[in-house]
């Protein structure tokens, strides 16, 4: 027994066949992929901080006060503990020089009183040489 | 009656996405099916199948349990293709000239597929002056190839229900088409 009774149209015409064949046309070929759920890849790749947006950037802003108030603090007692005497703003080679030029006199004190412990007379008038012809300590 | 849903906890997203992949496989074509037997549009349909699959997947996301998944696809589908017709987007009418007639454009077109399309577009024509309740038997035995067990099962009928209906639908659809002068492929 057939499942469908017969059709009202002529002998030979195919019913199923054309209802077939219309519907092969109207579903698509190939048959698409299934949607992809946005929310799904959202899900997956959101690393676990992220839930929490604006704690990052708050740390960021608290970890950059903290350096600054400490920097503030260290870095000027640093500085002053360094300098020597006589030094200023200008740089620290200021207190060398200070010191290269304490020596210098000090050289010239005691050639001028060598040179009275020998008497009058002798190296009477001779030039006090610069400071340059002695042989100062270096520095460096 | 029963939504089919519950709230136990859910499962991992990649055992989600898995399953997700396999519902869209079997159940699919139904979806579309349905769809398409009540617009008669293939692009809309896989429009409103597609979007009754990523509801079922927000569905799993926001932790419910579908324990029907092929009948809560299928209800959706037919909520869908109902709440089409409420829709801006059809009542303004957004096909392109090539669907309005429900023919798609092939460049270039034989002679031979010409004739074909424009029997499919009469034969469109006439299915859409059937009732909906045709149309979606007809689309569930020749779109599907679905036998009457299975016809009956999506359609929660007897067999005998299905039986009847389809020779009644075939009927009406062979009257109309004789009428029009549409019987059979060039």
């Amino acid at each position: 027994m057939s499942l469908v009774e017969p059709s009202p149209m002529k002998p030979g015409d195919d019913l199923d066949g054309l209802l077939r064949a219309f519907f092969r046309s109207q579903m698509p070929d190939p048959w698409p992929a299934p949607p992809v759920p946005r929310s799904a890849s959202v899900v997956t790749m959101r690393p676990a901080s992220s839930r929490h947006p604006l704690m990052r950037s708050r740390f960021a802003l608290a970890a950059s006060v903290a350096l600054l108030l400490l920097g503030s603090l260290f870095l000027p007692g640093r500085f002053t503990h360094d300098l020597k005497p006589g030094s200023d703003a200008e740089g620290l080679m200021y207190g060398r020089d200070v010191e290269r030029e304490r020596m210098r006199q000090e050289m010239k004190s005691k050639h001028f009183e060598d040179q009275n412990k020998a008497g009058p007379g002798e190296g009477d008038g001779g030039p006090i040489h610069d400071s340059d012809e002695f042989d100062l300590p270096s520095m460096k | 009656m029963n939504n089919g849903t519950m709230k136990p906890t859910p499962p991992p997203a990649d055992v989600h996405r898995t399953n997700f992949e396999i519902l869209y496989e079997r159940h699919s074509r139904e979806v579309w099916a349905l769809a398409y037997a009540r617009w008669m549009n293939a692009d809309t349909a896989m429009d409103i199948a597609q979007e009754a699959f990523l509801r079922l997947w927000k569905q799993w996301e926001s932790g419910e349990t579908i324990l029907n998944p092929r009948a809560w696809l299928l209800r959706v589908a037919r909520n869908l293709a109902e709440d089409y017709a409420k829709s801006a987007f059809r009542r303004n009418g957004t096909h392109p000239p090539q669907t309005m007639n429900g023919v798609q454009a092939h460049d270039p077109l034989p002679l031979e597929s010409l004739e074909r399309e424009e029997t499919f577009a009469q034969l469109r024509e006439v299915m859409e002056q059937l009732p909906k309740a045709d149309r979606e038997i007809l689309t569930l035995r020749y779109a599907l190839d679905h036998d009457t067990g299975e016809i009956a099962e999506l359609l929660s009928i007897n067999a005998t229900a299905v039986h009847m209906r389809l020779s009644r639908a075939r009927q009406r659809l062979a009257e109309r088409l004789k009428a029009t002068g549409v019987g059979q492929l060039p």
